[in-house]
């Protein structure tokens, strides 16, 4: 499974790679439709011999011609012993899968080039255990899960981000080779996870945010510590660097100092700030500046073709203008 | 070093696994053998390779103990895998010393499970993937399959059953994670899935075809087997009759004879160079096969006549042809030939146990039509030696007038002249005929038959020594006859004119007991007696106890050589027969598959069945006791009733009871709703619980 972050529309191949996978993506999500939370059963999972399992078959296969060559009857009976414990082993390494309970969290938001952390959360009922349940995206290292003891166990996968937007990490590979190795048992389940991808990041250079701006007139936020103004009182979301930290450890309390400069100036992005740019370029270099200028306190608002935020500070701001940026 | 510094970051990775939750896979490229999956391994390699100890060169223990060390030392890191050179010329000193060691014989079965162990031994040192590892594991199971070719005793079936286990434990510790890697409860699983597919192995034990020999395979070369050869000289008997191992099992259908009639025929010897017999002429093979025996005149001769008694033999493999049969046999079975002198050879070496249906007639004469050639055979000696006896069998068969008389004669000569019958008799030098007749005196079978025989053919009767085992002992249990080496004797055979062929035993002039009493109560007295033996059961039959703890034993060795290690087609051929009325190849097809699909059914159903009752709280599930109990009395919770509501309508109707339902309820509440801490809820637990058993011994 590839990891699809966007839904792409589809095009006409030839390629009988891709149709085969596009099929078999098609036939997946009718199959194990995706879902908060899935138990795996019967209908979504799979198993089928490993190579070790084959070998297992062709040493089986060699001792039976020894037993026939030599005429010895115990030979005979412990190549029909081990031929059950194949065809046993399929048995507990499906029951090693059946009726776990998986869901998924993810980060809200990363971006570009991040990993992303997905945390599993598998849950059992009853007295049935599961040993040596691996996880994995198709990009992620795999990940181990016990749960003998304990009725939950939550584990994280990484899966690096390539792209803007909406990440989808593709489906999770839950397999398991327990107990002999002999057979494995996967199922590929989309836990309907969602983390957004905020544009990465690219600097450049402030002062185009001063000198472009026409709309509020006087705006000198260089690095916005100019001239003291006056100490409000703390409020949560003020940029600890603007803390009075010499009253504070006076025991006067907390106090924000504010500055003459950003007191009632208010900055916009402007999609025409990078004129020269793509708009991929473009979308890094304003997420760029809205790192800036939230940690600096200034209030700021976005304006790019189909989206306007008005000028405003705080975490839940700026999560709102990352979206828009991530999602343009 | 860098073995030591992953181990160092693994350490570090638990330390911080068991606060995070997430855990790391080793890397791949650094694969690690885990350390229980490593300890399973070497342990159930050593168990596998134990009882072949005593079947390879000790060089080659040297080195399977060198490797295993080895292997140790570089899960320690104090040793590093050994580089490529270094491997070739391991290999190549091995195989030189290995053709060294077998020569010609490389590739007999001895030589290649010699070749199995040094190749287990030798990879351990080099498994640093998993799948090496997986191959190791693969080729211990072989070894088990390799052991049996020597033995399928039940102490080595059970031995083997627990080393599968072992190597299965190793298996499955391979798929384990490293934190969860508990011995006991591998075992436990292990045992359980092993215990689980019995079903099916019995089932496809039963009914899968069995198929003959695909190749012959080549068997040891030189293994010095105890049982009788194709010659006899003075001693070679004596020799057997220290060694208290099995020979063959008998059953017999019908009444069993008479110990004295038990002459089990196995080599006959015809041809004499004054000191050793030997099977000098190559006996051709009279007929081959039931189809065939019209054909040949001679067989004509042969009158079976009287009653003839049918048994199944089990023999241990003597890597020779020859097989037991008493007086005249007819040979049922297409596996083997009967010769002109008697002896029944089967066509195939008996390199396994063997099992075979026979039948004899204890009564008929043995070809009564001797011609000039087959006569001539019977009568020669060697020209010169032993004069002395030759004079005294001419003279005394002028004296005697008649063969018959001779013969009588010969005998009582025996019976008079103080012969005496021992084990170790005086050694014989350059006459040995003329030195026991006439000086020694004493001797063992092979020392009567021998001299009689001369003394026969000294006269010109044709006459020939047969070697074979007499008597052997009856299981008071299930009636089998068990035969053992010390049972070995030899006997004569003369011709007589329209008698044909009649055995006579020297011994028996000589010795009388041990013919009706058996080879035990005749030597019990001499110390070389079970000599070889050891530690047997067989040095305590004078207690009960411990006769009957061996005879125990005997039959169930015999079943399980009968009904197991000799289960072949004609048995699986009965087993269809007693299901169906006719058989067919079809019916044979379906019920093993339905066989099959029953237990593989079972064991799904073992498998995957989910427990019916969901984990509660203790508190919880002693209370449900209470109620059931009070539901017996005809009191049952109703739907939906909380303890407290139920406990009211209750000692309304009840109230003799009321006063400990009330307390048991109140304790219920307790114990569910209310905080407490984790020691002191495990004391309450306790009385609530003692208050619960109360309560129902209140109801009854």
């Amino acid at each position: 499974m590839a990891v699809t972050n966007q839904t792409k529309p589809y095009q006409k191949t030839f390629n009988p790679y891709l149709i085969w996978r596009r099929s078999f993506g098609e036939w997946i999500h009718r199959r194990i439709p995706p879902s908060k939370n899935i138990e795996l059963h019967l209908n979504n999972i799979f198993i089928i011999p490993t190579g070790q399992g084959l070998g297992f078959c062709f040493v089986l296969f060699l001792m039976f011609i020894g037993a026939i060559n030599y005429e010895t009857s115990l030979a005979f009976g412990l190549v029909f012993l081990l031929l059950g414990v194949f065809i046993l082993a399929i048995f507990y390494t499906y029951r090693n899968l059946s009726g776990l309970h998986l869901s998924g969290l993810t980060d809200d938001a990363v971006f570009v080039g991040e990993n992303a952390e997905i945390t599993i959360i598998l849950n059992r009922h009853g007295k049935r255990t599961y040993e040596a349940v691996q996880l994995s995206f198709d990009n992620s290292r795999k990940v181990v899960a016990n749960l003998i003891e304990h009725k939950e166990q939550r584990v994280s996968l990484f899966v690096l981000t390539s792209r803007r937007g909406h990440f989808n990490p593709g489906r999770l590979r839950v397999e398991t080779f327990y107990p002999f190795g002999l057979h494995r048992a996967w199922s590929l389940i989309d836990l309907d996870l969602d983390c957004l991808v905020y544009p990465k990041p690219v600097e450049c250079d402030l002062d185009i945010l001063n000198s472009n701006d026409q709309d509020t007139g006087k705006i000198n936020i260089t690095h916005g510590n100019d001239d003291f103004y006056n100490l409000r009182e703390y409020q949560r979301g003020d940029p600890l660097k603007h803390v009075a930290w010499k009253n504070f450890a006076r025991g006067q309390g907390m106090y924000t100092k504010q500055y003459s400069s950003n007191v009632d100036d208010k900055i916009w992005l402007r999609w025409s700030l990078f004129t020269e740019l793509s708009e991929e370029d473009r979308l890094s270099r304003l997420c760029y500046c809205v790192l800036k200028l939230d940690s600096s306190g200034v209030d700021y608002g976005l304006d790019i073709p189909g989206c306007l935020i008005e000028p405003n500070k705080g975490t839940a701001h700026y999560h709102s203008i990352l979206r828009a940026l991530a999602l343009f | 070093m860098n073995i030591l510094n992953i181990l160092k970051n693994k350490r570090k990775n638990k330390r911080k696994n068991k606060f995070s939750g997430n855990q790391k896979i080793p890397d791949v490229s650094a694969y690690l053998v885990p350390r229980t999956s490593l300890a399973w391994i070497l342990l159930s390699l050593v168990a596998v390779i134990l009882p072949h100890v005593s079947r390879v060169p000790i060089w080659l223990v040297v080195i399977c103990a060198l490797c295993i060390v080895g292997r140790i030392l570089i899960f320690q890191g104090r040793m590093s895998y050994p580089g490529a050179l270094i491997k070739t010329i391991i290999v190549i000193l091995i195989l030189w010393v290995m053709i060294a060691q077998y020569g010609r014989d490389v590739f007999a079965t001895e030589s290649t499970i010699a070749i199995l162990i040094v190749a287990i031994s030798l990879k351990l040192l080099e498994m640093h993937k998993k799948r090496d590892v997986i191959m190791v594991i693969y080729l211990c199971y072989f070894t088990v399959i390799a052991e049996f070719i020597w033995s399928q005793s039940i102490p080595i079936a059970i031995y083997m059953m627990a080393c599968v286990l072992l190597i299965s434990a190793g298996l499955m510790s391979l798929s384990q994670t490293e934190e969860y890697q508990s011995p006991l409860r591998t075992l436990k699983l292990s045992s359980l899935i092993l215990l689980q597919s019995i079903p099916l192995m019995l089932a496809l034990f039963v009914l899968f075809p069995r198929i003959s020999p695909l190749w012959s395979v080549p068997l040891q070369s030189s293994s010095a087997r105890t049982g009788l050869s194709d010659s006899m000289s003075p001693g070679d008997i004596g020799n057997l009759i220290t060694s208290d191992e099995l020979a063959f099992r008998v059953k017999f259908n019908g009444e069993n004879p008479r110990p004295a009639e038990l002459y089990w025929r196995a080599i006959t010897l015809d041809r004499f160079d004054g000191r050793e017999w030997t099977r000098g002429f190559n006996v051709e093979p009279q007929f081959l096969g039931p189809g065939d025996r019209d054909n040949r005149d001679w067989f004509q001769g042969i009158e079976y006549q009287g009653n003839s008694i049918n048994y199944n033999v089990i023999m241990e493999p003597t890597y020779e042809n020859y097989i037991y049969t008493l007086k005249i046999p007819q040979v049922l079975d297409e596996r083997m030939i009967m010769r002109r002198d008697f002896q029944v050879d089967s066509i195939r070496n008996v390199s396994q146990r063997f099992s075979y249906d026979m039948r004899s007639y204890m009564n008929s004469r043995l070809d009564t039509s001797l011609n000039q050639r087959e006569s001539r055979r019977w009568q020669g000696l060697p020209d010169e030696g032993n004069e002395q006896s030759r004079e005294f069998a001419i003279n005394l068969r002028e004296e005697s007038g008649s063969d018959e008389a001779f013969i009588q004669n010969v005998l009582a000569y025996y019976t008079n002249e103080n012969f005496f019958y021992t084990l170790q008799p005086a050694l014989l030098a350059g006459n040995p005929v003329d030195e026991f007749l006439f000086s020694t005196r004493e001797g063992f079978c092979e020392h009567y038959a021998s001299s009689f025989t001369f003394l026969m053919r000294a006269v010109g009767i044709p006459a020939r020594v047969v070697t074979g085992y007499q008597g052997g002992e009856y299981n008071p249990f299930d009636q089998t006859l068990t035969v053992r080496q010390y049972d070995a004797h030899a006997w004569s055979e003369v011709w007589l004119p329209d008698q044909g062929w009649i055995r006579v035993d020297p011994t028996a002039a000589v010795a009388p007991d041990r013919i009706e009493l058996g080879s035990q109560f005749t030597y019990q007295s001499e110390d070389v007696f079970l000599e070889d033996a050891g530690l047997s059961l067989l040095r305590y039959r004078n207690s009960l106890f411990l006769n009957n703890l061996r005879y125990r034993l005997e039959m169930i060795d015999y079943s399980w050589n009968r009904f197991v290690l000799n289960y072949d087609q004609s048995m699986q051929f009965a087993f269809f027969s007693s299901l169906f009325n006719e058989v067919t190849r079809g019916k044979i097809i379906f019920s093993a598959l339905f066989f099959m699909f029953i237990s593989v059914s079972i064991m799904v159903f073992f498998v995957l069945r989910k427990s019916s009752r969901k984990e509660l709280n203790p508190a919880t599930d002693l209370y449900l006791s209470y109620c059931e109990g009070l539901a017996k009395q005809g009191f049952s919770r109703k739907k939906g009733e909380t303890p407290l509501e139920y406990y009211e309508r209750l000692s309304n109707a009840k109230p003799k009871w009321a006063q400990q339902m009330h307390e048991i309820t109140d304790k219920y509440i307790d114990l569910v709703y209310k905080k407490v801490d984790q020691e002191k809820s495990q004391k309450e637990l306790k009385e609530f619980r003692n208050k619960i058993r109360q309560f129902h011994t209140l109801l009854y």
